[in-house]
């Protein structure tokens, strides 16, 4: 038989084969990377998954009391890092696809939160969720989280590191003389 | 070949030239370097012919100047990018590119017979090339009688955005999108080259979801080429059902990676997601599906008279020019040269299939249509082993340390022949230089030399046949080259870190 | 760019002419991903030539391009004639992120940042690469016969006091 009445054999059983798209929404397989879907309530303003970021569609702005996470759907290549290293898991990728847009500007997502004031220099140093958060890993702890401990999560890391070793010192010059 | 900026640290340029003998499995890598001050270099082309577009691109991106190359004109660089500017040197910032020309010419050859010819220009835009690349016919009535081309339109600067803003993590990512057709390929050998720099082997799953992906890819982009190729000759329904076929293997892909193309699967250390039973036993029955549909669809296609005659005797390559200018890929086992990265440097799980080879002598487009119809068999063979065998255990373990300053090389089979990344560790946890050097770099050069004395129509067949992936050619490349001294290092010998 | 003339303007004049919008694809350097998404929207699981749109070879006879690819230096020319070889009126969709803004390669020295640092821009098909169903949702948004689903979204903090950020 000559090739193209096979062809045409082989056309005629396989069928009508197109999916019914846009009429029918299509069938989408589990795990599809779709929409990263960032939970507004969850975040803690980290920046873990800005500093992964590929392509940078994931941005982070300090400035002042604020602290801006901006993500460009426009820009993200739905790797799935973000999600992987998200403490919180405030991240996630759902299964929608269909993001076209007529403007740059409804591709974006803002998300800003406060940032805290450290308790001895006064510079704004973390977000006010990241100590929450911080300050409730660490009352797991019971009683070591005493209250130096608790006034140490407070303050900025130079600050931190000074009073630290400070600290250390001052414990080192006591057991010196002890002994 | 591919050249280093260690100007600040050594006060001198590298150029490492990096040879694979495939009969033996070996590879070397032979260094040559300049110091700063005295950037030139004796040009190998007049007697390696394919190392003409290394050191085109060496001088364009590194300022090294090939002394004796016959042809040493601007491969990547656009039009309008100033000689003097070398974006490859450390010293070079991104953030500050030179202002756009909009006057800027290319200076293209003239035809070296005699006579009064056309010129018929071909691309950049034209549904036979995906990508735009520019070829520039003089035809004499309807024969061809000399091709000059200009490549250059999809160079990005991703080498230099791994070396700069990336880490190890985040770099196959880069290269996953250096093409969009065989991405796998590119983050495969990249991780190959860092696994062997840190000493490391991924664990058994991991390498035979790595083969899986690999294999996967081929698949669809042989069934890609086909489609096109039949489109090409004036036979659309090729088209239409080897497409059709094919979506059944992105839908597969789709599946079990989470995207259709850019899988982000292969990462140094393993593979970033498991395969789940019931996902394995639906990939192992749509895969026999699409093998019996695939050589029913054979069957039927390569049986009409008119396509065989279309493409029988077009488009000729010589076995003794595949071996000159080092051809890779289907090109190169159309035309009698028996090479393969698979069997001749074994990697991943591939020692534990078994497949073939195949190779055909014609040398004409016919045998390359053969040669990919083919592989595309093998490779679904490939896969149902690689889904029935695949073993259980981990499928990532971090990787502990890298090392810094060690040079190493990864070889992986593409679909269009031999992918090699060749790269430096560094200190901070990126890559001091990647440098990528895709089976199109070896093949592309050839064309001209199969399209003189052909007629016009047949111009698009024989370029199709090559299945140029133009964006692999150009990521990126810098090179620094410099001859003088020069050193044998083994394959064993990149492993323990030879630098 | 924002495009020179409203978007619902252009949309009426197209389907006063007819309704097979006819499209033309330019590649400005991109990694070819969603130039073969493009293609195998003709394919038959997803046959946008239901819709009355063909793929042209010239972009004298195109209706729509679709422009993929950050913008490269070597390329830009060659889009830009192709821009002005289409005749009015036009709708310009960008596909895939690097059209988009730039993508994974946006601050390279090559690289110009998306179609829109060059010509005015109607639509933006977000996706690495998008799927052939996301592009014919895209090409119909283009053409305003479907809705559009994804808003821009903004999130303030308050502050102890009941003041947002």
């Amino acid at each position: 038989m000559s090739g193209i009445l096979k062809l045409l054999k082989v056309a005629i059983r396989r069928g009508r084969v197109t999916l019914n798209y846009p009429a029918e929404a299509t069938p989408t397989p589990e795990g599809l990377r779709g929409r990263p879907v960032l939970d507004f309530d969850a975040c803690i303003g980290c920046g873990a998954c800005a500093k992964t970021c590929p392509p940078n569609a994931l941005t982070v702005e300090e400035k002042d009391k604020v602290w801006t996470l901006r993500l460009s759907y426009g820009r993200c290549i739905m790797c799935g890092l973000c999600e992987e290293v998200c403490p919180v898991d405030a991240i996630r990728f759902s299964d929608e696809f269909e993001l076209a847009s007529t403007t740059k500007k409804d591709l974006e997502v803002e998300l800003q939160l406060l940032r805290v004031k450290c308790g001895s220099c006064g510079t704004y140093f973390t977000t006010r969720r990241v100590l929450e958060e911080t300050a409730a890993e660490y009352s797991e702890l019971g009683d070591v989280y005493d209250e130096g401990l608790r006034g140490m999560v407070s303050l900025c890391p130079d600050c931190r590191r000074r009073e630290w070793s400070e600290a250390s010192a001052e414990a080192y010059r006591g057991a010196r003389y002890e002994s | 070949m591919a050249g280093t900026d260690f100007v600040d640290s050594l006060n001198q340029f590298v150029l490492d030239y990096v040879l694979g003998w495939y009969n033996r499995g070996v590879v070397m890598v032979l260094r040559a370097k300049a110091p700063r001050g005295d950037e030139c270099f004796p040009s190998a082309t007049p007697l390696v012919p394919c190392a003409d577009w290394y050191e085109r691109e060496v001088k364009e991106t590194l300022g090294l100047n090939p002394v004796g190359h016959p042809n040493p004109r601007k491969l990547l660089t656009s039009d309008d990018w100033p000689e003097d500017l070398f974006p490859m040197r450390k010293d070079f910032k991104l953030e500050a590119p030179p202002p756009y020309k909009a006057d800027a010419k290319f200076p293209f050859e003239a035809p070296k017979e005699v006579g009064s010819f056309n010129v018929v220009p071909y691309g950049p835009y034209h549904f036979a090339i995906h990508e735009p690349i520019y070829f520039r016919f003089h035809v004499n009535g309807e024969r061809i009688a000399s091709v000059d081309l200009r490549a250059g339109f999809n160079y990005r600067g991703l080498e230099k955005i791994a070396e700069t803003r990336m880490n190890y993590e985040t770099v196959p990512f880069v290269a996953e999108r250096i093409c969009g057709i065989c991405g796998s390929v590119h983050s495969e050998a990249y991780t190959q080259a860092l696994e062997r720099a840190a000493g490391f082997e991924a664990p058994d799953r991991a390498k035979w979801i790595r083969v899986l992906m690999l294999e996967l890819e081929r698949v669809h982009s042989h069934l890609l080429w086909l489609g096109v190729a039949t489109h090409m000759v004036g036979f659309d329904s090729g088209l239409m059902q080897f497409w059709r076929v094919r979506d059944r293997i992105m839908f597969l892909a789709e599946l079990l990676t989470g995207n259709r193309k850019q899988y982000g699967m292969i990462v140094p250390g393993g593979v970033r997601r498991d395969i789940r039973e019931d996902k394995r036993q639906r990939a192992l029955r749509e895969v026999s599906e699409v093998l019996a549909e695939y050589e029913e669809l054979l069957d039927a296609i390569l049986n009409i008279g008119t396509l065989k005659v279309r493409l029988k005797g077009v488009g000729y390559l010589s076995r003794e020019d595949a071996l000159k200018y080092s051809v890779m890929g289907p090109v190169a086992r159309a035309s009698g040269v028996d090479i393969d990265a698979r069997r001749d440097y074994p990697y991943e799980a591939y020692p534990n299939f078994e497949f073939k080879t195949p190779i055909q002598s014609g040398g004409d487009v016919l045998a390359r249509t053969v040669i990919r119809t083919q592989d595309t068999l093998e490779s679904l063979k490939i896969i149902k082993q690689a889904l029935e065998s695949l073993p259980s255990g981990p499928v990532h373990v971090p990787i502990d340390y890298i090392p810094p300053d060690i040079t190493s090389v990864g070889l992986v089979e593409g679909p269009r022949g031999t992918d090699v990344h060749y790269l430096i560790t560094s200190e901070q946890d990126t890559v001091y230089r990647w440098r990528v050097r895709a089976p199109t770099y070896a093949n592309l050069p050839v064309t001209p030399l199969m399209l003189v004395g052909e007629t016009l129509a047949d111009a698009s067949v024989i370029i199709g046949s090559v299945d140029p992936c133009i964006s692999c050619t150009e990521r990126m490349i810098v090179v620094d080259d410099k001859t003088g001294i020069s050193r044998l290092v083994t394959n064993k010998g990149l492993m323990e870190g030879a630098s | 760019m924002k495009a020179d003339s409203n978007l619902k303007e252009k949309q009426e004049r197209i389907r006063e002419l007819g309704i097979s919008p006819w499209v033309f694809p330019v590649n400005t350097g991109g990694c070819n991903g969603c130039d073969i998404e493009v293609v195998d929207t003709l394919t038959p699981y997803f046959d946008v030539e239901r819709f009355g749109v063909k793929l042209v070879s010239s972009p004298k006879h195109a209706d729509i391009l679709l422009v993929t690819g950050p913008v490269t230096r070597q390329s830009l020319k060659t889009l830009k004639n192709a821009y002005e070889a289409a005749p009015d009126p036009k709708l310009v969709v960008a596909i895939g992120n690097c059209a988009c803004g730039g993508g994974i390669c946006h601050d390279s020295f090559t690289v110009l940042g998306g179609v829109d640092a060059v010509i005015p821009t109607d639509a933006y098909v977000p996706g690495c690469p998008p799927r052939p169903e996301a592009l014919i949702y895209g090409l119909l948004l283009a053409l305003g016969k479907v809705e559009q689903k994804v808003t821009r979204r903004e999130y303030r903090e308050e502050d102890l006091d009941g003041h947002t950020v």
